[in-house]
């Protein structure tokens, strides 16, 4: 599998995340425009906004937050930007604003594993592989089981592989986003490909 | 379906792509945040302030009213700021600590506790303290209180000081006006102020000192126009 992924990688050959923006919104640097937000000027809000949107949702979506989630996930992410954007120092931008969407989406996994677990008490659980045809599982069902694999994962392998795997971004970028080494990048996609691999053919996957 | 399969849809996502309808929404979200879902523990906090706040209100209700810091039993007095007042005449005061009353040259402190206070028209009186600390400060200084104590007769004390001074006027002008200048001090609004003022003046013009004993001549009357004794310093205003 690790060899099909890989050629898999290699043939991609754009990086949405980089070209996300609309291209007629004028962007300036990061750090003005976060300065121009501080002092309250409302246009600058919405410049910032509008530039990293589609990143925050394309994150947020890449790291299992369900469809019907993901407009409360970039809220809540933007929310918490905006309300902490004191902290905000240094640095680029949007590797701060990863953090904050990747932190919102694991409290979403926890919390809704949480509420599975009191589900499955009461046998009311729904299992993602269950519905439909065992014979033919439509690309919705797909991305389903995706989704609940990775909200499974360990956070830290699951935006390693998100990034990674279903991104097609290149390690030294990914490394730069969550704030590691691309040798520690390197070491949590091979445990990460593991663990999603594992998740998969117990829920009846083939290899 | 094979593994494979599995990230190659995963990949191709459509939603990863948010539509500008969406954005908006979320705009208008930020601008007008919608209520997140509460959780359970946003329920219980909120439910235990509000029990909180519940509880302060009966117990504040129910509380009886605090006692006064100074309780006028008879006479009146001026308020000069919380917990603090001036006696103005003949008073019998109750005080509850921490409580502070001005008797003129007098100063009564009642950090904590209980005392009463019986002030007379001439001054005199006494300052009885039933518990805590209390410090009485006059010409002497500030000393703590016990029991009960008889407040000095203030005019007596003014007299004295005069005559020592009027007596020091010749053969010590220097002394005299120092006692003079401790008078004032001491009993600003005194019976003799003027006559202080005056022989004041004189110890000014015998040391010398002919620009300040103008000036005070020149304050004197400003002060006191109707004196019988504006005569007697506009006489010593023109010799300056």
């Amino acid at each position: 599998m690790a060899d099909t992924l890989n050629v898999a990688m290699a043939s991609r050959h754009s990086l949405p995340l980089e070209a996300s923006a609309p291209a007629h919104v004028a962007f300036s640097s990061d750090v003005e425009l976060v300065d121009r937000c501080r002092a309250g000027d409302a246009t600058s809000w919405r410049e910032l906004y509008v530039e990293h949107f589609d990143f925050a949702w394309r994150i947020a979506r890449r790291l299992g937050a369900p469809e019907a989630e993901l407009e409360d996930v970039a809220q809540e992410s933007f929310e918490i930007a905006f309300r902490h954007l004191g902290d905000f120092r240094e640095g680029r931008f949007r590797t701060w604003l990863f953090r904050i969407v990747a932190n919102v989406v694991s409290a979403r996994h926890r919390a809704r594993r949480v509420r599975e677990l009191f589900l499955g008490f009461w046998g009311s659980a729904p299992s993602p592989a269950d519905e439909g045809p065992a014979a033919r599982i439509e690309a919705r069902q797909q991305l389903e089981l995706v989704q609940h694999v990775l909200s499974r994962m360990a956070p830290k392998k699951r935006e390693v592989f998100a990034l990674c795997e279903l991104e097609g971004l290149p390690q030294a970028q990914v490394a730069e986003l969550v704030g590691c080494s691309p040798e520690t990048v390197r070491t949590r996609l091979f445990h990460a490909r593991k663990d999603f691999e594992r998740a998969c053919l117990k829920r009846g996957v083939a290899p | 379906m094979k593994l494979e399969t599995l990230i190659e849809t995963a990949r191709a996502d459509e939603a990863v792509a948010p539509s500008s309808a969406a954005r908006e929404r979320v705009w208008r979200g930020l601008a007008a945040p919608r209520r997140s879902r509460p959780t359970v523990l946003l329920f219980a906090a909120s439910a235990a302030l509000g029990a909180l706040i519940c509880f302060s209100v009966i117990r504040l209700v129910q509380r009886p009213p605090e006692a006064p810091a100074v309780a006028v039993v008879q006479g009146a007095v001026a308020p000069v700021a919380p917990r603090h007042v001036k006696v103005e005449g003949p008073a019998e005061l109750l005080l509850r600590g921490p409580a502070k009353v001005d008797l003129g040259a007098r100063h009564v402190e009642l950090e904590e506790g209980v005392a009463r206070l019986r002030v007379a028209a001439d001054g005199t009186g006494t300052l009885q303290v039933e518990s805590g600390t209390c410090f009485l400060t006059d010409a002497e200084g500030r000393h703590r209180v016990t029991g009960t104590q008889p407040l000095g007769q203030q005019l007596s004390e003014e007299v004295a000081l005069y005559e020592r001074g009027w007596s020091q006027l010749s053969a010590d002008p220097k002394g005299a006006l120092d006692v003079f200048d401790a008078l004032l001090r001491r009993f600003p609004n005194g019976a003799l102020v003027q006559e202080a003022r005056l022989s004041r003046l004189e110890a000014l013009q015998a040391l010398g000192r002919h620009d300040e004993a103008a000036r005070a001549a020149r304050d004197f009357l400003n002060d006191f126009p109707q004196s019988e004794r504006a005569a007697e310093v506009k006489k010593l205003l023109e010799k300056e």
